[in-house]
Order: C-alpha cells, then sequence, then structure tokens
C-alpha cells in the first residue's frame, strides 16, 4: 500500500488510533443547536447574529460545534450517512438545507471549512478513520457520504481498507444532498461555481480586514506636507480592490489579478485633478488595489498554486519597483508642499 | 473563469485501472471519461490534489497546494520572523 506521507503519516495513524494527539486550540463550542444526539434545525437570533459575525471576520476562529454522532430528523437503520466538519458555518448550512432523514458525523476540522480543513490535511484520512472508530452507526449498511470538497485531504481507499466503510464523495453543496440521495448525482453537483453570490459573501471580510489601513490613511491625511485627499485616495483604492474587483471578475481583461489591479487603479488618477501633489500617494494608492486584488487569488476557486507563483514571480519586483518610485516621488511632493 | 495554464498535473494513462476516482473528486472535472480516462482540462486544475490523493495506483501527480497569494507570502516571510506579524494566514 502506498501512503502519500506529505500530508501525514497513516499508518502511526491506524495503529494509534485512540492515542491520536491534536493541538487544542480552543475549548469554547457552540451547544445551544444540539442535545445529545438531536439537532435543532430551527434558527434563532443567535444564530444569525454569530454568523454576521463571522462573516464579517469577527471570531471566525474556533467558531465550532462538538465532534459525535448526531440524527438529522428521525433516522434508522437504512438512512444515509454524512460526514462533514465541525464548522459552525458548515453545520448550519446542513441544518437549513437537509430535509430528509441522515445520521451526520461531525469530525474534528478544528472549526475550519471543509475546503481550507482538506487542503491542510485537517480534514483527512486520519481524522475521519479517528472518529469512525471511536463512534457507532447504527446503519445496516456500509456506505458514507463526504463532501466533495474533502478530497484533497482524503484518501478514500485508505479509508476503505482500514474501516471496511466504502467512501461516496457527494456534492458539492448541501443543497443538492437531498436530491442526490433520491435521484443520483448529477454533473453540475460536482462543479465548483464562483457566481456572484459566493462573491458577494466574500465581501465583508474583505472589507472589514481594510479597515486598520484606512484608519492609518486618516491618519496620515492630517499629517503636514502629505495631501489631505489621501483618506479618500486609500478608500477609494480599498473599494476598488475590495469590491469592484470581486464583483466584475468575471469580465476582467487580465488573467493575472494584479495587472487588473493596476488597471483598476488608474481611476485613481481623477484626484490628480483636485492636487498635483497628491501624485506619490496615488501611486502608493494604485499600489495598495493591485495588491488586494492580488490577494483575492486566495479567495478564488479557479487559482493554482503554481499560477499564483507564478503571477507572485511577475509581480512582486514590478510591485517593489513601483512601491520606490512611489516613495521617490511622495518625497519630491512633500517637499514641494513643505518648501 | 479560467487562470494561468501552468499546473503540475501529471496524468500516467498506462498506470490507470478505470476506478473513476478522479472523475468523482475533481472540483473542475479536469478528468474525463472517454474509452479510457483521460486528462481533458488540464488548464482547469487548480491543483488542489484530491485526484492524487485517492487515485488508488499513483496514477496521478500533482504539486499540491493553495493558489493563494497570501500564502505564499506567509510562507516567504515565515523566514523573517519580525515581518511575520504583518500578515495573517487566510483560511
Ligand atoms: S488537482 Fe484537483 S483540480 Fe487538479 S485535476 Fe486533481 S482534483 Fe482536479
Ligand atoms: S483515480 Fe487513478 S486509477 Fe482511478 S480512474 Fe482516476 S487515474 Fe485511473
Amino acid at each position: 500500500m502506498d501512503v502519500k506521507a506529505s500530508r501525514f503519516d497513516a499508518f502511526s495513524i491506524m495503529f494509534e488510533v485512540s492515542g491520536i494527539k491534536r493541538e487544542v486550540v480552543s475549548d469554547r463550542y457552540i451547544k445551544h443547536i444540539v442535545s445529545e444526539q438531536k439537532v435543532d434545525q430551527k434558527f434563532y437570533l443567535k444564530d444569525h447574529l454569530w454568523n454576521i459575525g463571522v462573516r464579517c471576520n469577527i471570531n471566525r476562529d474556533h467558531y465550532k460545534i462538538p465532534t459525535g454522532l448526531y440524527q438529522f430528523g428521525s433516522p434508522d437503520e437504512n438512512s444515509k450517512v454524512l460526514v462533514t466538519g465541525n464548522y459552525k458555518l458548515t453545520f448550519d448550512y446542513l441544518r437549513k438545507y437537509l430535509k430528509k432523514n441522515y445520521w451526520v458525523l461531525v469530525i474534528d476540522t478544528d472549526g475550519i471549512n471543509v475546503w481550507c480543513a482538506a487542503g491542510k490535511g485537517r480534514f483527512g484520512t486520519a481524522e475521519v478513520i479517528r472518529m469512525l472508530k471511536s463512534v457507532e452507526i447504527p446503519v445496516s449498511h456500509n456506505e458514507i457520504i463526504l463532501p466533495q470538497l474533502s478530497g484533497p485531504g482524503i484518501q478514500s481507499h485508505l479509508i476503505t481498507q482500514v474501516t471496511g466503510k466504502k467512501v461516496i464523495f457527494g456534492p458539492v453543496r448541501i443543497e443538492d444532498m437531498d436530491t442526490f440521495i433520491t435521484d443520483g448525482m448529477h454533473e453540475s453537483m460536482r462543479q465548483v461555481n464562483f457566481n456572484l453570490k459566493d462573491r458577494l459573501l466574500l465581501l465583508p471580510v474583505e472589507i472589514v480586514s481594510s479597515f486598520k489601513y484606512l484608519l492609518v490613511a486618516l491618519i496620515l491625511s492630517f499629517v503636514p506636507g502629505l495631501p489631505k485627499e489621501t483618506f479618500w485616495i486609500f478608500l477609494v483604492a480599498s473599494i476598488l480592490g475590495n469590491v469592484i474587483h470581486p464583483i466584475f471578475l468575471p469580465i476582467m481583461p487580465f488573467r493575472k489579478f494584479y495587472l487588473n489591479g493596476f488597471l483598476l487603479s488608474l481611476v485613481l488618477l481623477l484626484f490628480l485633478i483636485t492636487n498635483l501633489n497628491a501624485l506619490g500617494v496615488i501611486l502608493f494608492g494604485m499600489l495598495y488595489t493591485s495588491f488586494l486584488t492580488m490577494s483575492f487569488t486566495g479567495s478564488t476557486t479557479f487559482t493554482s498554486l503554481t499560477g499564483v507563483k507564478a503571477e507572485m514571480d511577475e509581480a512582486v519586483p514590478f510591485m517593489i519597483k513601483w512601491g520606490i518610485l512611489a516613495f521617490i516621488i511622495t518625497t519630491i511632493n512633500i517637499l514641494r508642499e513643505v518648501l | 473563469m479560467k487562470y494561468l495554464d501552468v499546473a503540475t498535473l501529471k496524468f500516467n494513462q498506462e498506470k490507470c485501472i478505470g476506478c473513476k476516482k478522479c472523475l468523482e473528486v475533481c472540483p473542475h472535472q479536469v478528468f474525463i471519461l472517454k474509452n479510457k480516462i483521460e486528462m481533458a482540462h488540464k488548464a482547469l486544475c487548480i491543483e488542489c490534489g484530491a485526484c492524487q490523493m485517492n487515485c488508488p495506483v499513483d496514477a496521478i501527480s500533482v504539486d499540491a497546494g493553495t493558489g493563494c497569494a497570501t500564502a505564499v507570502l506567509y510562507t516567504y516571510l515565515k523566514k523573517y520572523k519580525f515581518l511575520r506579524r504583518f500578515l495573517k494566514g487566510t483560511c
């Protein structure tokens, strides 16, 4: 048997399933929606408030529910067994969209979503095996359904070898699960999308994370010698990078994200109309927009690591030169202002 | 939406036993089944590694990772401890 050891050492796990050591990051769990095995599929004000907070990057880590086996509806021995991570947002999708009866095995992914956890090996073969060994699932079949997006962390043939369970990869979106169970797999259920709604849901985190830079820009606006437009330049730069770019991503002309950023940032040159001495800061603003668009590679669903590295090999030296130029011009601008 | 066509994905058709796991796990339908399994849309590969992990006979290889510029910067800056605090890893 061949084991891809780069992610984890599956052998040691097989022999030491119970004695596994995990890094405990936080012990805070969201418990009000589960009692024993039963899951409450009703949404409370508390859920909505927390979810909004998490979407805005507040308390985003450690937003998790206890691991274990749960009942959705009233499952019996023929009901399907789903495996998922312990991120509360993920679990809420299940609570919202599962209308049939299921057993749901929640494994420890350290409160991160399925895709990111799988990439890090957290939603991994070892954890699935560990949970399958420690929990008795009262069903008469031996199939388990894993989220398709857990694929990067899973070696399904190893799970089958160790536990005897047949691994099926379910649809990408949990909305499709009920249909998948009754009508089987449809091509579209395997397809990862990145439509406007997906992109809009990402906006709040991006926007909130730019607040601290805007605060710095606000303070800089009052520094003598720097243009008083500094804050507005950075505000517009941030909107271009954090809002306009994600929304219009499909119609952006370049494949390399940072080029799209520089293209969008040409808008900032309009500030020259009010103040020629703002050029240096504008160049910094353009750099910021470009950097934001490049960072957005991490949020999309279609970029590859080799691709991102190739883009960065080109972008980073260019940005450094741009930054030096911006610095020189800003210095000249300040000197002209002050003298 | 397409990104740069530089993915490190390699497929060895001779090893393939046709179990179709790669069709099942790939989020971008890079592999298709004609008479045999074929790597039809390599340009769409995001190097997630799911196919490689789940291929029981190692017919597929790919340098898996996440296409995230922040993560790349972060790994790079890890060498310089004092710079690290400026960048927080996403996801
Ligand atoms: S690495 Fe991921 S995206 Fe690329 S072919 Fe394999 S499963 Fe598909
Ligand atoms: S997973 Fe491997 S063996 Fe199975 S069909 Fe794909 S390439 Fe062939």
